[in-house]
């Protein structure tokens, strides 16, 4: 009895990592090539992208939501930056503006549909999936960006002092979004709602607010996903980060986020997103074809999820 | 051995859970035809006892036996299977379901695996007929009131043909004439042999209808009581272990004691002619400061539903709202805490607790939106949040293992009080309380009463909204009475017996 408590206990803290670390023991041992300084640090720069719209999902489930329209914010937002900085526009100004701005006003624009049809945020950002790629296609033209400045792809895809510029990126999004989330009463207010919305609001929550809050706090990270997505390709492609938002849900939800809202946390979901940065790594690794890659990874993230869920209610009865 | 009449027989129960020790070494039985009651303080153990019984718990140690047969612990289904029907504490009836399919649960296939829709109904109909229940059987459960779903419960029970039915505080939400329909009920299911655990902090009922109490504290028996002996002040002392500073049902005291201190000044709001829904018609009262303010009728007669149209939770068809002298809307609840208006819904588990947020989050959190700007920018104040949780647990004896305990590990009443302390400490001016002693024991009422009280002292209007008579006239410094939907009289608490607002309330 109170060694299951305390076996749940731990799990509850640490059940992702220790899957996480399972796993890299499992790959190891299967390929000598993955357990290198060079190959792991490819793991998390590989990662960079999933931790960041992971972050952004993680956004719309607390609130008991889903945002499907990440992938598409993700090629919409890069596009119209590397339009700018071929306009001529300057990289700052062109990622903050047509980057991580338009970013949070695409997911403004969502999470103001939510609130004010009350539609079910699945349908809203199912839309918002197609329409957000539709507008990509039509200003590339279905053809990717290559003529901004390269300097671009230099700054984040790059190096400092010998770190990787993504994985600072993840570090500086990271801790803010997860001071946001703990520390602030906005944040605060955004579990509630999620943890149940009724009792919130009669308590003064401003709902539709906070709904908007998440949404376009969603969308800036895809904007800021956008960023290391171009310069890792090194162009704005119109069909980036397609069904990405399957990877983004993954990540958060390996990493303990409940899809019933309220429940779920920054370092889970970076750890989610490691998992699926080692899997996908492991697989190209482990020579598995690529039509056999998916069905695998399909796979082993229904194992993780109910792995996880099975030995956290164990030391409940 | 059990004897032929003892139906059911529990030994020695121990449930451990993180933490605490829920029920430590509880023997109970039960005989055949009886009404049994458990009572005891919140988180004395009544609902985990129960939940063994019903197969939800596994017991630490311990043994069951039912009609003769022993088992270290039961299942949901083999309770069923051994003719145990119970209703919990919570509801657990589901709100998109029609009346008739909540009646049926998962018993619902006619024929060939398909659903006989017609036979459903028309056999739901006929039963809660004979019942004397008038419940609407092709509604969905969730456009029925808090009692309705609580009789739907009951009857449920009765529906499944048990022969021992447990009821975990049938009535905690229902008033006087739905009381005595249940009492009907009961008996009616005595004289058929059924045997009965009854639990509930109203004693007088329990005076009223039990064969025998058991009284459990701190998870231990403290009392056992046979027809005949069962008296409500030795049932509280068995309870609370200590005597009580008002007499239990005699009121006297507090009432002298209630004017101590006290100032009411001039009127601070005032409805008029309200209408909303269906459920109110015309509603007209005023509040002034200070005052504690008793809201009385009898369940379904828009109480409820008056309080959220005031409060912006609810819309509002009609009439006027004045708060300070000015005419006001208040467009969502969030403008009315911003004006200092609190509000404890009826419904803890719905509209009151957040359940992933544990105790000391669920406090703070009316009081974060008020520091708040525009309530949601600034910091998570810790040490606030520490101070309110600490403040509440201790004025309101909530009993708990820690501040960040998780809120469904507490008893029913014990989380009654985290709602009711998410308000009584953020600075509110206007306390809207909505049957805020449901489920919580004597002693605790006692508390809250004081608490209520020494807001009043300093200047704080309360309306209080019961369905429970004697404790509005004992706390309240007037009433006014709800009659369908329209508020049709006011009295002074002083100059008024039960039986005027009673008629008033239902004729
Ligand atoms: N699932 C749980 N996890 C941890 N502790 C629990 C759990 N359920 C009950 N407890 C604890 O066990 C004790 C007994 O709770 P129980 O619900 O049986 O009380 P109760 O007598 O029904 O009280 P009330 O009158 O308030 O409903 C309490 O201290 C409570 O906090
Ligand atoms: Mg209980």
């Amino acid at each position: 009895m109170l060694k299951e408590e305390l076996f749940a206990r731990i799990w509850e803290r640490f059940g992702t990592l220790i899957i996480l670390l399972s796993l890299i023991l499992i790959v190891s041992l299967l390929s000598p090539y993955f357990f290198t300084v060079d190959n792991l640090m490819q793991v998390v720069v590989q990662s960079s992208i999933f931790m960041l719209i992971g972050m952004a999902e993680l956004f719309a489930i607390l609130t008991a939501g889903i945002d499907l329209s990440v992938g598409s914010i993700i090629a919409l937002t890069g596009a119209v930056m590397a339009k700018m900085m071929a306009a001529g526009w300057g990289i700052l100004p062109s990622v903050l503006v047509g980057g991580i701005g338009l970013g949070a006003l695409l997911g403004s624009i969502n999470g103001t549909l939510i609130a004010v049809t009350e539609l079910p945020p699945f349908i809203i950002t199912l839309g918002g999936l197609t329409v957000y790629r539709g507008i990509t296609l039509v200003i590339t033209e279905g053809r990717p960006i290559y003529n901004y400045p390269y300097e671009f792809n230099i700054i984040f895809a790059g190096q400092w002092k010998g770190i990787p510029s993504p994985i600072l990126v993840v570090v500086i999004a990271g801790v803010i979004t997860h001071i946001f989330l703990k520390y602030t009463k906005t944040g605060r207010n955004i579990y509630a709602i999620g943890g149940n919305v009724k009792a919130a609001w009669l308590s003064g929550v401003r709902v539709k607010t906070h709904l908007i809050v998440a949404y376009t706090m969603s969308g800036l990270l895809s904007g800021v996903a956008a960023l290391i997505m171009v310069a890792r390709v090194a162009a704005a492609e119109p069909l980036a980060g397609t069904g990405y938002e399957l990877f983004a849900i993954a990540s958060t939800v390996i990493g303990g986020t409940s899809f019933f809202g309220g429940i779920g946390n920054v370092p889970g979901t970076i750890i989610g997103a490691l998992v699926i940065g080692v899997i996908n790594n492991a697989l190209n690794i482990l020579n598995v074809q690529t039509y056999y890659q998916q069905i695998v990874s399909g796979l082993v993230i229904i194992g993780t999820v109910y792995a996880n869920k099975i030995l956290i209610r164990r030391g409940e009865k | 051995m059990a004897t032929n009449t003892e139906i059911v027989k529990l030994e020695s129960i121990r449930k451990e859970f993180p933490g605490v020790v829920a029920l430590d070494g509880v023997s109970f039985s039960l005989k055949k035809g009886e009404i049994h009651a458990l009572v005891g303080e919140n988180g004395a153990g009544k609902s985990t006892l129960i939940k063994i019984l019903a197969g939800i718990y596994t017991p630490t140690s311990g043994k069951i036996t039912v009609k003769g047969k022993t088992y270290t612990h039961l299942t949901p289904s083999i309770a069923r299977d051994l003719g145990i029907a119970v209703v919990h504490q919570e509801l657990s009836v589901i709100d998109t379901q029609t009346v008739a399919e909540a009646l049926f649960m998962g018993e619902i296939t006619q024929g060939a695996g398909f659903i006989s829709w017609k036979k459903m109904n028309t056999i739901s109909r006929n039963f809660l007929s004979s019942l004397g229940l008038d419940l609407p059987v092709q509604q969905s459960v969730g456009s029925l009131t808090i009692a309705q779903k609580q009789l739907l419960e009951i009857a449920r029970a009765v529906f499944q043909n048990a022969d021992i039915v447990v009821m975990d505080e049938p009535t905690s939400s229902l008033s006087e004439a739905e009381v005595e329909f249940l009492f009907n009920v009961i008996k009616n299911l005595k004289s058929k042999g059924v045997s009965i655990i009854y639990i509930s902090h109203r004693l007088s009922e329990v005076k009223e209808i039990a064969d025998e109490v058991t009284v459990l504290r701190d998870g231990k028996v403290t009392g056992n009581l046979k027809r005949g002996e069962i008296d409500i002040d030795r049932i509280v002392s068995y309870m609370v272990g200590r005597k009580l500073s008002f007499k239990y049902g005699s009121h006297q005291e507090f009432r002298q004691k209630k004017m101590e201190n006290r100032r009411i000044g001039s009127e601070i709001l005032k409805v008029e002619h309200l209408k909303s829904g269906k459920k109110v018609k015309d509603v007209t009262f005023e509040l002034r400061e200070g005052e504690i303010l008793g809201l009385f009728g009898v369940v379904g007669s828009g109480r409820t539903e008056t309080l959220k149209a005031i409060i912006g939770a609810g819309k509002k068809d009609g009439g006027t709202i004045i708060l300070h002298g000015q005419p006001i809307r208040l467009r969502s609840p969030y403008y009315s805490v911003k004006k200092d208006i609190g509000f404890v819904p009826e419904d803890r588990r719905y509209e009151g607790l957040i359940f992933t947020f544990n105790l000391s989050q669920n406090i703070s959190l009316p009081t974060f939106v008020k520091r708040a700007i525009l309530g949601m920018f600034g910091w998570v104040e810790k040490k606030l949040e520490k101070m309110l949780a600490s403040s509440a647990i201790e004025k309101l004896r909530i009993k708990t293992p820690g501040i960040d305990s998780r809120v469904d590990a507490l008893s029913g009443g014990n989380q009654q009080k985290v709602v009711i302390g998410k308000w009584l400490f953020s600075n509110s001016k206007i306390l809207i309380l909505d049957e805020p002693t449901r489920g919580i024991d004597v002693g605790a009422k006692e508390e809250i009463y004081n608490l209520i009280l020494e807001l009043a002292s300093s200047g704080i209007s309360v309306i209080f909204s019961s369905s429970e008579l004697p404790e509005i006239l004992m706390l309240c410094d007037r009433v006014v009475v709800f009659n369908a939907g329209r508020t049709v009289a006011t009295f002074d608490v002083d100059s008024v017996t039960e039986t005027e607002i009673l008629r008033a309330a239902t004729t």
